[in-house]
């Protein structure tokens, strides 16, 4: 199966004689499905260079991209935002709503650039926005959110075009300890349940236990020897039957790559997003319970939150 | 699409004032300007136009009806003895002086006409017959020469020349491009009041018979005629109204203040909307690294401007309405035909548009890149 990314001898000189700035120089990488990988390094090592290269943002001056296989190098200019509209979700760490546009809107934003519009639209973005807890906020303008809230509806945005990869960069940044575990936590559950490739660019320490492997970056190289697994956590990396997630079969049912289990969601959240619930078909059974909607609130009312949905639904099962 | 350039233009209302504000000084004054040439177009060749003619005869190398010389009167008998012409009549038109009530004098432009002719008679009767100008000494007037002329109304009397008139008909809306009023009369009377021998004309006015070529009519009437130009109807009002405005300057004036009027429109709507472009710069990069093409984000800017453009027409053109009415009242002549508030609708779109290519140009150089900057 070919690697989400998949990066050979790449180089990006900006600038050219006197002036030439080498920001990257023979970088390779490759990120494997469900798999949160760590970029980090000091300022100006060139971690947003190759994370704007990776994002078809940025063309490298010399060696291969391949983005799910496909060599984005040699594509011409109109043709890269196909690209990263079909392939790619983006999470800056400004946020970078658009403030104008309500959390709802926002997500239908990304909806309506791959054609997806009325009513149906809305019902998915509503969906989308109820599995990071913001089913009641849909109506919110980015100025009456907190933090954490805006980068939940952030990561809404981002996968609502079911992006095989996820470029985070500085996901945290800009929020508190507990609404930044919400943002990873959510992030690690796209990649291990639900097998994005997930590509954080971070250099806060913090997030360490929500890697899979750690790549550093310094003066425009990969150290060598750096590509290393992450610290062990308190919470082991949730294998395929892991339940507890807070996109729930919502994404799996929408994706074909997906392999995971379904996951009891509220039956309001399936309807909006009118998808159909997988666990009767598999199961036989109605196993599908309604939760109550999460809180919106900062990040530690929503941590409690996520325990306990977990604690229920380990003892449903 | 989610209402994105709608919230834009919205969010910041006092830009928006600014941009409506640009649009609705360039509809006015445009609407204006060109009401005002449409005005001057109609008044210069009002009596041309209402001649009910095919053809005009006039004395050779004559630019203009207000510039007519007079010529042999025995020519008319040539024109009505050529096949073709189904009628034909002598016509004045010639400046004079009018000798109000109170010994003051005002020029006038003394138009005659036999009164059984169907060519070159009044139109927009208000009062009167076309009849009562069979009668010695009888003219029409305009009302909106009222105060000018010293009359309030049929069967007043005044001097023209020395002679008795007689008011016995009122029409309504007949200007003169000069400030010397039209006064109807019959030809005779005209003669004396225009102080013309009775063997002279100023024009002689021709209808053709029905299916006669007129194109033909006319070559054949001017191999027949020394002396004198045979004219269409439409060459005639064409040459009348070249030379009104434009040789005398007053129409290029006014297309000119148009001209003026939309070029500050498109700059005041241009830097406003460039203003919010540069304040969404962001989101637009972000755009771009979702994935959006440049086209997607052009419509948006589009949108923006043509949302500007209708609003700020409705405004405009409401604005333009009032000014047209209340000038009315001064004496102006501006006229606002139903095609030229289309047109304005168009012109307002297309404006705004135009005006929006300074934003598009400045996001298409967006680098995407700038949306990891903080």
């Amino acid at each position: 199966m070919q690697k989400p990314i998949s990066v050979r001898e790449v180089t990006k000189i900006f600038g050219a004689g006197p002036t030439e700035f080498r920001a990257l120089d023979t970088v390779n990488l490759e990120v494997e499905r469900g798999e949160v990988m760590l970029l980090m390094g000091p300022s100006g090592s060139g971690k947003t260079t190759l994370i704007s290269i990776l994002g078809c943002i940025l063309r490298p001056t010399s060696g291969s991209v391949k983005i799910l296989g496909e060599e984005v190098t040699r594509l011409g200019e109109k043709q890269l935002p196909r690209v990263r509209l079909e392939n790619i979700g983006f999470i800056f760490q400004g946020f970078n709503l658009f403030p104008t546009l309500t959390a709802g809107e926002n997500v239908e934003l990304a909806l309506d650039l791959k054609g997806q519009r009325g009513p149906a639209a809305k019902r998915r973005a509503r969906g989308f926005l109820e599995q990071v807890g913001l089913g009641p906020r849909y109506d919110s303008f980015p100025a009456d959110l907190s933090g954490g809230e805006k980068q939940r509806v952030a990561i809404a945005r981002a996968v609502a075009t079911e992006p095989q990869v996820i470029l985070a960069d500085e996901p945290t940044a800009a929020l508190d300890s507990h609404s930044g575990r919400t943002v990873m936590e959510m992030l690690r559950d796209l990649a291990h349940l639900h097998g994005r490739a997930v590509v954080v660019v971070t250099h806060d320490n913090r997030v360490l236990e929500f890697g899979d492997r750690v790549v550093r970056i310094e003066d425009g190289r990969i150290l060598s020897g750096s590509a290393e697994p992450a610290p062990a956590n308190s919470e082991t990396k949730p294998g395929p039957n892991d339940r507890s997630s807070l996109f729930g079969a919502a994404l799996s049912a929408a994706s074909s790559q997906s392999q995971t289990m379904a996951v009891p969601i509220s039956e309001r959240s399936w309807r909006l997003m009118g998808l159909r619930r997988p666990l009767r078909a598999i199961t036989g059974s109605n196993i599908c319970k309604s939760f109550p909607s999460p809180p919106c609130g900062r990040g530690g009312t929503a941590r409690r939150w996520v325990r306990g949905f977990r604690r229920n639904w380990t003892q449903t099962v | 699409m989610p209402p994105l350039a709608e919230r834009n233009l919205f969010h910041d209302r006092v830009r928006l004032a600014v941009t409506l504000t640009g649009v609705v000084f360039a509809v006015v004054l445009i609407v204006v300007q060109l009401g005002l040439y449409v005005g001057f177009s109609r008044t210069t060749t009002a009596l041309v136009d209402n001649s009910s003619a095919d053809l005009w005869v006039v004395s050779k190398n004559v630019p203009y009806i207000e510039q007519g010389i007079p010529f042999s009167e025995r020519k008319l008998y040539t024109v009505r003895a050529t096949p073709g012409v189904a009628e034909a009549e002598n016509y004045i038109v010639r400046f004079s002086r009018w000798k109000r009530d109170d010994g003051q004098e005002e020029s006038v432009q003394i138009v005659g006409v036999n009164p059984e002719s169907t060519m070159g008679q009044a139109w927009n009767i208000v009062a009167g017959r076309r009849e009562d100008l069979k009668v010695d000494d009888s003219v029409f007037v305009d009302r909106i020469y009222f105060p000018k002329l010293g009359v309030r109304g049929v069967g007043d009397m005044a001097e023209i020349l020395g002679r008795r008139a007689r008011v016995v008909g009122l029409t309504q809306g007949i200007r003169s491009f000069t400030t010397s009023a039209y006064v109807f009369t019959n030809y005779r009377n005209a003669l004396d009041y225009a102080n013309l021998r009775d063997d002279q004309t100023m024009f002689i006015l021709v209808k053709a018979r029905a299916g006669v070529n007129v194109e033909e009519l006319r070559q054949r009437l001017q191999g027949r005629l020394t002396g004198v130009d045979v004219l269409t109807r439409q060459q005639f009002s064409d040459m009348t109204r070249h030379y009104w405005l434009f040789t005398t300057g007053a129409g290029m004036a006014v297309l000119m203040a148009a001209v003026l009027g939309l070029l500050v429109g498109v700059v005041v709507v241009a830097q406003t909307i460039y203003s919010s472009t540069m304040d969404h710069l962001r989101e637009f990069g972000t755009l771009k690294a979702m994935g959006a093409t440049n086209a997607y984000i052009y419509k948006i800017i589009m949108k923006q401007a043509a949302i500007a453009a209708v609003i700020g027409y409705a405004l405009g053109i409401s604005l333009s309405i009032l000014v047209v009415h209340e000038s009315g009242k001064g004496g102006a002549n501006i006229i606002l035909p139903w095609q030229l508030g289309v047109g304005m609708l168009g012109l307002t779109v297309a404006m705004c548009v135009a005006a929006a290519f300074v934003s598009i140009n400045k996001v298409t150089k967006i680098d995407p890149a700038m949306v990891f900057k903080q």
